[in-house]
């Protein structure tokens, strides 16, 4: 018999980062399906660019940083996926591979790659794009527009989205049941609101995603939705509106509960939550794009270790259970 | 001279301007090359003026630096650097004529550019004449180096075959990232000149 | 909040068939015996029998005797009987409970009173065990544990909370302690669980202390090609190298993989599941953390003490990071009073 030695502990728990990364690819693709139905094949290959563009871009700077290839969890791919879906979907095939690359490059591998970045590498190469492409970024197709061009450039006609319309200070003109399920111009799998929330509740239940986060953000936007509407209709409407427009729901579920640029700490999380809802409608009222939500990520990531410290600092550093 | 004292000064002017380059490294003068540093004219404009400003200052201090008390200098030094701005200017506006209009405000706010005020402060009172003109020199090399490297990338970007990013790129958030990578670059430099004088076992 | 891991347990298999007898190898010595104590012997009298029957706590691997000493200076009020596996392949406490209840509830009598506890119960994992021991033995009195590993440590804290000090003593030790006092008989055996993917048939054995190790294997017909054996639990336990150690008291269980198991390491990514695991409270991400430091501040070190090695942490991480590790590295820090 050929033993060998191994240090305990001799069994694991079944979730790893890999598994968790694959939930995450898997709710994500389920968001391609609506844009694919309306608008033909080109999100899909949009999307399949991106994590070919994003994962490239991963392997090259392991090999430069380690001399090895290191491709054994799939988070590249994830954040590949994340900007494709927020990008329109008539954007030109490079935007998302360019926002993408930009997310990998200066926002995830000179940290470190997975683990050790302090910001969100998805919500970086998105507020890139925003910031030297914005008529690009945020220029939507129109609903109807039928199957779009596979490859080239898409010459549709665009119409505003809900966002836009509420940053102008006028109510959207959409039945709810369109924004329900989609139809209506938006980022690419940003719109299908009850598909993103049917993620979410996957993800939760899988624990990959902290529901505390998504639920102090999402209370903080309604509150403020309430008390403050942007146009002139009643708290309901306003709430309504607030949450099934732009990429509200989506960062909610998909980028302000990943794991390593949030807290760690139960308390810090649901602050966390807090402030990232307040600054995504500050941006909202103030900011100079009809989307502020991914530099309100960006903010908060800043923010997370502070809220951490702190935490331990009014606790003691042992936790709450801390007996004999 | 003598050679020991030689063989010091290249060491001194060759950190300044490459290996210890103070942009980077120690994020002196960072704020011209990136709010300023998107188009190559600017980042020539603006390293000629650094040399013009930096030059007399350092040679100034240098002389007089120590007879000034401590607390008083940082006043002095700021003094004597919006002096010199004015000679520094009528230069550069006659080697390159019309540079300091187009400059904007970035050509006065030279005067308190932080690594000019912070090489008179602290380097040129306690160090000899010739250590302090390579080291001005040298930080002028350098800062010209990194500016002009900036503003020819993100000129090309901004002008070039690769679609134009219109505002983004000029922001200083690129020039910041930019820098950052240089500053990777610069430490993987030093680290291999370490590793390599390491298995020499010998001086670098 | 449930502190503890849930584990797929494997247990089902092992406990199908009754324990079994392996043959006594060549060259062990007989079962020794010596003077029982006469009569109701008094709590002096029971630890003297304890001694000399040489027997082993197979849960702490300690002298029984030396174990109630230290729980009568204690003061611990409630003698728990364990017949709790945490391991999910292991059997043999239970085993021992089933095979031999009249002797651990007899045994748990004796150990009570040497220690000196007023309360005495027998711990088993869940209210499905607890009612099969009923149907045995209707007097017994049961505490259920729970399933979630560690299952001692958490029952423990749960017993404590209404006051009171509680201790384990090992199912097997108390069945020994019981025929110690009746027939003047030294500890001579051990149940063992052999499971594993190495193995055909996962099973209980009752096997000779001092057995070699490749005896039993080969009783049991673990493959050839078996490329990791682990004794004592598969959390907590020792890889073996050399089949030819002897089977102690406290080997409890022997498993053998046909393939180690390989676990990719990533950084943490920060998920928080190992403080939520942790039983004591401790938070072993952010030990992790300040440990990786070429100097750590033991300020932020604080209550790496209370570990108790059970190894959730390390097993929960979903990046794969030996926690435990770095936990018991800061407790040696903080142990060493090398607070620079």
């Amino acid at each position: 018999m050929n033993l060998t030695e191994m240090k305990p502990p001799f069994i694991r728990g079944e979730t790893s980062v890999a598994s968790m990364m694959r939930d995450m690819l898997f709710a994500l693709t389920l968001l391609l399906a609506l844009p694919v139905v309306r608008y033909g094949p080109r999100p899909a290959v949009a999307a399949a660019l991106t994590v070919l563009v994003c994962v490239l871009c991963e392997l090259l700077f392991t090999l430069m940083q380690t001399k090895t290839t290191g491709l054994s969890d799939g988070s590249a791919a994830v954040t590949g996926m994340v900007v494709a879906l927020l990008l329109p979907v008539n954007a030109p095939l490079w935007l998302p591979c360019a926002a993408g690359a930009f997310a990998i490059a200066a926002a995830k591998a000179p940290f470190g790659s997975t683990g050790r970045n302090p910001f969100n590498p998805a919500a970086a190469g998105l507020a890139f794009a925003a910031v030297c492409w914005p008529q690009l970024v945020f220029s939507y197709a129109a609903t109807g527009s039928g199957p779009l061009p596979l490859f080239g450039d898409c010459a549709v006609q665009t119409a505003p989205s809900p966002a836009a319309v509420l940053k102008q200070g006028l109510p959207p003109n959409i039945l709810p049941f369109e924004m329900l399920w989609g139809n209506f111009a938006g980022p690419a799998g940003a719109t299908a609101v009850l598909v993103v929330a049917a993620c979410g509740l996957y993800l939760f239940c899988k624990r990959v995603a902290q529901w505390e986060i998504t639920a102090c953000f999402l209370l903080v936007v309604i509150v403020i939705a309430a008390l403050f509407p942007r146009a002139v209709f009643d708290p309901l409407s306003s709430v309504k509106y607030e949450l099934l427009s732009g990429s509200v729901l989506f960062c909610s579920v998909f980028m302000v509960t990943d794991p390593v640029t949030s807290p760690h700490t139960t308390a810090a999380r649901c602050v966390y939550g807090l402030l990232s809802g307040a600054l995504v409608m500050a941006f909202r009222w103030f900011g100079a794009y009809e989307q502020g939500a991914v530099f309100a990520v960006l903010l908060s990531n800043a923010a997370a270790p502070v809220l951490d410290d702190l935490v331990f600092r009014f606790r003691g550093w042992g936790g709450e259970l801390a007996d004999a | 001279m003598r050679r020991g004292l030689k063989k010091k000064i290249r060491i001194i002017f060759l950190n300044s301007a490459f290996f210890r380059n103070p942009v980077p490294v120690a994020a002196l003068s960072i704020y011209p090359v990136i709010a300023a540093g998107y188009s190559l004219q600017n980042a020539v404009e603006l390293s000629l003026l650094f040399l013009f400003l930096s030059v007399p200052v350092g040679f100034l201090f240098c002389l007089i630096g120590e007879m000034i008390p401590l607390w008083v200098r940082p006043a002095a030094v700021l003094a004597a650097s919006a002096v010199f701005y004015l000679p520094a200017a009528r230069l550069l506006e006659s080697m390159i004529p019309g540079a300091v209009a187009a400059l904007g405000m970035f050509g006065p706010l030279m005067i308190c550019n932080s690594l000019i005020l912070s090489r008179a402060n602290v380097y040129a009172p306690s160090h000899i004449g010739w250590a302090v003109a390579a080291d001005t020199l040298g930080c002028a090399v350098g800062f010209a180096l990194v500016i002009c490297l900036t503003g020819a990338v993100r000129g090309l970007w901004l002008s070039g075959s690769v679609r134009a990013a219109e505002g983004g790129v000029s922001l200083p958030f690129f020039g910041l990232i930019f820098v950052g990578f240089l500053a990777a670059f610069l430490q993987w430099v030093n680290r291999r000149r370490t590793l390599r004088t390491g298995k020499r076992g010998g001086r670098p | 909040m449930q502190r503890g891991i849930k584990l797929e347990q494997h247990k089902a298999e092992s406990l199908l068939h009754p324990v079994q007898e392996l043959p006594d190898a060549a060259g062990l010595p007989p079962p020794k015996f010596f003077r029982a104590p006469k009569g109701r012997p008094d709590w002096e009298a029971v630890l003297r029998a304890a001694e000399e029957a040489e027997i082993t706590d197979e849960f702490e691997d300690v002298p029984l005797a030396e174990k109630l000493r230290r729980m009568r200076r204690a003061g611990v009020s409630l003698a728990l009987a364990c017949c709790v596996d945490e391991d999910p392949y292991t059997t043999s406490a239970m085993a021992a409970l089933r095979e031999q209840t009249d002797g651990v509830i007899a045994g748990l009598a004796l150990a009570a009173r040497a220690c000196g506890a007023k309360k005495s119960e027998i711990a088993v994992a869940d209210r499905r065990e607890k009612k099969e021991i009923l149907r045995r033995s209707p007097e017994a009195k049961l505490v259920v544990a729970g399933t979630r590993y560690p299952a001692r440590a958490l029952l423990r804290r749960s017993l404590q909370a209404e006051g009171g000090k509680a201790a384990f003593v090992g199912a097997q030790a108390c069945a020994a302690l019981a025929a110690a006092v009746s027939r003047g008989e030294a500890q001579h055996d051990a149940i063992v669980t052999v499971a594993g993917s190495g193995v055909e048939i996962p099973r209980n054995v009752r096997v000779r202390i001092g057995t070699p190790l490749r005896h039993l294997l080969d009783f049991c017909g673990v493959h050839e090609r078996t490329r990791l054996i682990v004794t004592g639990s598969s959390v907590t336990g020792r890889a073996v190298t050399d089949p030819s150690v002897p089977v102690t008291a406290a080997t409890r269980c022997v498993i053998a993989m046909l393939r180690p198991p390989r676990y990719k390491t990533y950084a943490c990514i920060g998920c928080g599941r190992c403080s939520r695991a942790c039983p004591r409270g401790i938070v072993p991400w952010r030990i992790y953390q300040e440990m990786e430091r070429s100097r750590p501040d033991p300020l932020k070190l604080l209550n790496a003490r209370s570990c108790i090695d059970c190894a959730s942490c390390s097993m929960i991480c979903p990046s794969g990071l030996d926690l435990a590790a770095a936990v018991k590295r800061a407790a040696a820090i903080m142990e060493s009073g090398d607070l620079h």
